[in-house]
């Protein structure tokens, strides 16, 4: 090849690489696109079918150390281009993740988390050119290390749990996330009598302040115990007491649920949450009918309202409208006004209607009716 | 049991036994939609299970939560809906309104903020900013971000300062979520979708509306596979590059079909809709809000004023969150996004931003499989959603208005007397300085100043302490000066000197308080020098030069009212008058100063002001960070350029 036309060819790559680059989506549709299609296009050819079969085959029957080798032989056979070197190497990576590890494949496993991505596919989806890796080895490498220790953890649990070992909570409190995660997996796949043991300590130790929350969401709900449950709701961090409240069915729940939901709706972090979930209850048990009602003038009362308009009942509607037009209290009437709005059917477009007609009515509220109805 | 292994496998790896489930053309475009291995593909998100056609994302997937207020997680369509009506409700300052309904019939919301006369506090006439939420369904960051800015909005509508200022002198128009089908079929499957993981399409990951070739809308079946890659991508259905430059697709089944017409899909035509509301003619600011990659982009419309004031505001903005977000500009014809119509059409400032990740799950410790980037982890979202917020915020406090002077009173520091007030008050479409008190200024005295603007100027921390906006970096006090041009030699030019102290946070108006907003006005003293040779009154430009919060300079002249029009602002000059989108220094403030406190005044005070302290505008980009986008696309034609002149030589 000629010293000019290897000026050329390279001008062109060079060209095409910052066409790919560029944050400019206009120009060059086709020649951007080749780069995705080449790298999806990456199975085939015989070795990588070959290769690929010998992957499923060493995972199928467990074999580790083989698996090692095969990822090390993955890593430079030079019959692969890097874009199918990469799939195949992402695709076994992953089916690690649920074996268990032997030293060999721990040490491939920890040289490919830092792998150097070389196929990249770049998407239009965003209206403009972004790069990303076509398949992320180093992600997946680190996943399976991250399996693999949780998976570590709870084996340990479970045999801890096995053992009706109290310590384990200790150990829950020291560990990492990572390891926290595997506890809690343990936890939750034991029978109900074996981790009812550890209810009582892990409802003194969340009203302690100590970091159990996980493990006592994953208890209480492993053990049905609902105190425990509700300690959770009311003592946990926000988003663990909002994934156990998440848990509580208020139609098949026990007559203790609306207390449960009672109390949450008292704390700030979880009150609408709880006050949306008594909802269902409000059309057939009037005391949570009433909760609801006298909740509207306190601070999370926007959402009783819309907890109030999420039953579409006649009984609630027409009371909503009493309320609308008698009472003396502005925040409780723009909260009824709310829960009309929000029920949004001819019954209360109805009372909307009557109510923006009606000569008391103050403008301040009037003016949120009309946009409403449509007017 | 070890077929069913070997076939799981074959699958992940595409092997020719598994028929390969979805092909995909060269443009990326799903090749074999009607193929029931690819049609009838369906996948499951979850934490750590890769078996089967389960995709595992590293962290726990999220699932809508029902409730009003804020979670660290996502809140789900309805529960978010009635926390845009409750605020509705609850304010008097938010008028909610629909302006379209989706194909499904479901109705789509615009809600209005601000104070209702569409007046500034100073009569002049509002602007408006309109920010888009939810455009594409499975972006779940774009609801809660949006929703943010509008709570945050309500919030702080009553502060007394920076939320004041902006509720009763901006009109800002909310869209939270404009795919109302395509968002509740997201939340409807939140962690099933199906296509394939290169191109994940219906359920939790449906990007475009429900609309199909046959006109039946899309059904919300997962599992009725026939019509699962069916819909409009909605950021290509805008004119302005509708159909062109190869960004977008003509195929009903692409993830960018851009629909059979410009605007003809409901929603978009909501979204017009609700920008008449602002009205069009004064908006000057549009964001349509998405998720991922982090990064503002932005179309140039070739009008160069517009696409620098724009590139500066963005800059602004990134600069909030130290340039985590990268700017990316396009400078073709555009390809139907939101964001080319309302720049283009409309010549203001707009962008797509799509919020993060950068990368995608991998950026939280994920597995990064293809699109994780949609699906923020739940511990995730609380802190985006105050970043976003804080940097929008940034952006709308910048478009309101520009910064400039309103009031100025000096008082004799013993005794308390008034020898100089004047205010700039309305006069026709412009303003003319009002001056109630015009006594000189006596040389060895001393005097205190109470200078007042048009917006809040400084920041405060939680503590109370002036401080800069994140990411800002303004002069706690100002350079204010009181410059004799009269005079020459040392004493001509005196520095009137203060710290962030001086900025007053307690009401009570000329003197002793501020004038409107917390912070929008100080209070310093100074002493007219004794040896100043004023036997004869010689006139004193107070010389005001400071930056706002945003690192906006002042309006050199606020006899025009500062304005937005054809891509520029009109009304914005340097203190010589010249109209250049940054401001200048203020040196309208012209008293005098004598030895005699009963003198004559001199006859002419149409001075001006030195020009030796030229203000640093502030960084086009906000001093750096990612994107590039333009150099990269220069690139090109530099290296091929210097490959051309290394061959002459």
């Amino acid at each position: 090849m000629s010293r000019r036309r290897t000026g050329v060819t390279f001008g062109v790559f060079v060209f095409a690489l910052c066409v790919a680059w560029s944050t400019t989506v206009a120009a060059a549709p086709g020649a951007k696109r080749t780069e995705a299609a080449k790298a999806a296009k990456a199975t085939s050819g015989g070795r990588y079918e070959q290769m690929a079969r010998k992957s499923a085959a060493l995972v199928a029957a467990s074999d580790t150390q083989g698996l090692a080798a095969h990822l090390r032989q993955l890593k430079s056979d030079a019959a692969l281009d890097d874009a199918a070197r990469e799939r195949l190497l992402r695709a076994t990576v992953l089916e690690l993740a649920t074996l268990t590890p032997q030293s060999d494949i721990e040490t491939e496993i920890r040289s490919l988390s830092g792998y150097q991505t070389k196929t990249w596919i770049t998407e239009y989806e965003h209206g403009h050119p972004e790069r990303f890796p076509a398949y992320d080895v180093a992600a997946a490498a680190r996943f399976v290390e991250q399996r693999w220790q949780e998976t570590t953890a709870r084996k340990t649990a479970a045999a801890a749990i096995g053992r009706a070992d109290t310590a384990v909570v200790d150990r829950y409190i020291s560990g990492s996330a990572t390891e926290r995660q595997g506890f809690e997996e343990a936890f939750a796949a034991a029978t109900p009598e074996r981790v009812a043991v550890y209810a009582d300590d892990l409802e003194r130790r969340l009203t302690a302040g100590a970091p159990v929350a996980g493990l006592a969401r994953v208890v209480a709900l492993a053990s049905g115990d609902e105190a425990l449950l509700e300690a959770v709701i009311l003592d946990a961090p926000p988003q663990e007491a909002l994934r156990a409240l998440a848990t509580i069915d208020p139609a098949g729940g026990s007559p203790a649920t609306l207390t449960i939901l009672a109390a949450a709706a008292e704390r700030d972090a979880t009150a609408s949450a709880a006050l949306l979930k008594i909802a269902p209850l409000a059309t057939t048990d009037t005391s949570a009918r009433r909760l609801l009602f006298d909740a509207l003038d306190g601070p999370h009362g926007a959402s009783a309202a819309a907890a109030l308009a999420r039953g579409n009942d006649p009984g609630i509607i027409d009371e909503l409208a009493g309320l609308l037009r008698n009472s003396d209290d502005e925040l409780q009437r723009r909260r009824a006004l709310l829960a009309l709005r929000l029920t949004d059917n001819e019954r209360s477009r109805d009372h909307l209607r009557a109510f923006a007609r009606g000569p008391e009515t103050p403008t301040s509220l009037l003016a949120e009716v009309p946009s409403w109805l449509r007017q | 049991m070890m077929r069913g292994l070997l076939a799981t496998l074959a699958l992940s790896l595409g092997l020719p036994m598994a028929q390969a489930a979805c092909q995909f053309d060269n443009f990326g475009t799903i090749s074999n939609p009607t193929d029931p291995s690819c049609r009838d593909a369906q996948f499951r998100y979850t934490r750590s299970d890769n078996t089967g056609n389960n995709v595992a994302l590293g962290y726990d997937v999220p699932l809508p939560v029902d409730s009003l207020t804020p979670v660290d997680g996502f809140r789900s369509y309805q529960s978010l809906f009635e926390r845009h009506q409750a605020l509705d409700a609850d304010n008097s300052t938010v008028a909610g309104q629909v302006v379209g309904q989706t194909l499904a019939g479901r109705d789509v919301w615009v809600y209005v903020i601000g104070d209702a006369d569409r007046t500034t506090a100073d009569g002049g006439s509002e602007a408006a900013a309109l920010i888009n939420g939810t455009i594409h369904a499975r972006e779940w960051q774009s609801p809660e971000a949006v929703t943010e800015i509008y709570e945050q909005l309500v919030e702080i509508q009553a502060d007394g300062g920076f939320g004041q200022y902006l509720s009763e002198n901006l009109s800002v128009l909310i869209v939270p979520v404009l795919n109302v089908d395509g968002f509740t079929q997201t939340q409807r499957y939140p962690d099933r979708f199906t296509g394939a993981e290169r191109q994940p399409r219906d359920g939790r990951m449906r990007r475009k509306n429900m609309q199909s070739p046959g006109g039946v809308p899309v059904d919300e079946d997962i599992d009725a596979t026939t019509d699962n890659f069916f819909g409009v991508d909605l950021n290509r259905n805008s004119p302005r590059g509708w159909g062109l430059n190869g960004g977008s697709s003509n195929n009903p089944v692409s993830l960018v079909y851009r629909g059979p017409a410009a605007q003809s899909e409901p929603e978009i035509q909501a979204l017009v809709a609700a920008s008449d509301l602002a009205p069009v003619t004064r908006l000057r600011f549009f964001s349509d809000v998405h998720s991922f990659s982090q990064i503002f982009f932005t179309p140039l419309t070739g009008n160069g004023r517009r696409d620098q004031i724009t590139a500066n505001l963005v800059g602004r903005m990134r600069a909030v969150l130290g340039n985590k977000y990268r700017y990316g500009a396009e400078s073709g014809s555009g390809i139907g996004l939101t964001s080319d119509y309302f720049a283009r059409t409309f010549q203001i400032p707009a962008w797509t931003l799509e919020i993060e990740p950068l990368s995608g799950g991998v950026d939280y410790g994920g597995t990064n499989h293809g699109h994780s980037g949609f699906v923020l982890p739940d511990d995730q979202v609380a802190r985006m959603r105050d970043e976003v917020a804080s940097m929008v915020l940034a952006g709308l406090y910048r478009q309101t208005d520009a910064p400039r002077v309103q009031a100025v009173e000096i008082r004799d520091q013993a005794s308390g007397e008034l020898r100089y007030a004047a205010s700039w008050v309305a006069d026709g479409d412009g303003r003319r300085l009002d001056v109630s008190t015009d006594q000189a200024l006596v040389t060895g005295r001393a005097y205190r100043l109470w200078l007042a603007f048009n917006r809040p100027m400084r920041w405060r921390d939680p503590a109370g302490a002036v401080s800069n906006y994140p990411g800002q970096s303004t002069a706690a006090f100002p350079n204010l000066r009181l410059q004799f041009p009269t005079l020459t030699g040392a004493g001509s030019d005196i520095p009137i000197s203060g710290s962030g102290s001086n900025w007053l946070d307690t009401p009570g108006g000329a003197g002793s308080g501020f004038l409107r907003y917390r912070d929008d006005a100080l209070s310093v003293a100074f002493t007219v020098p004794q040896d100043l040779p004023a036997a004869a009154a010689v006139p004193g430009v107070l010389v005001i030069e400071t930056l706002d919060i945003v690192m906006a300079a002042l309006d050199g002249d606020p006899t025009s009212r500062v304005d937005w029009a054809g891509g520029r602002w009109i009304g914005y000059e340097d203190e010589d008058g010249n109209a250049n989108d940054v401001g200048g220094r203020d040196c309208k403030i012209v008293v005098y100063v004598a030895s005699d406190e009963n003198a004559t005044p001199p006859a002419s005070r149409d001075v001006g002001c030195s020009s030796a302290q030229a203000p640093a505008p502030p960084p086009a980009n906000g001093g750096g960070g990612g994107g590039g986008g333009l150099v990269l696309w220069l690139l090109p034609f530099l290296l091929i350029g210097a490959w051309r002149q290394r061959r002459r030589r």
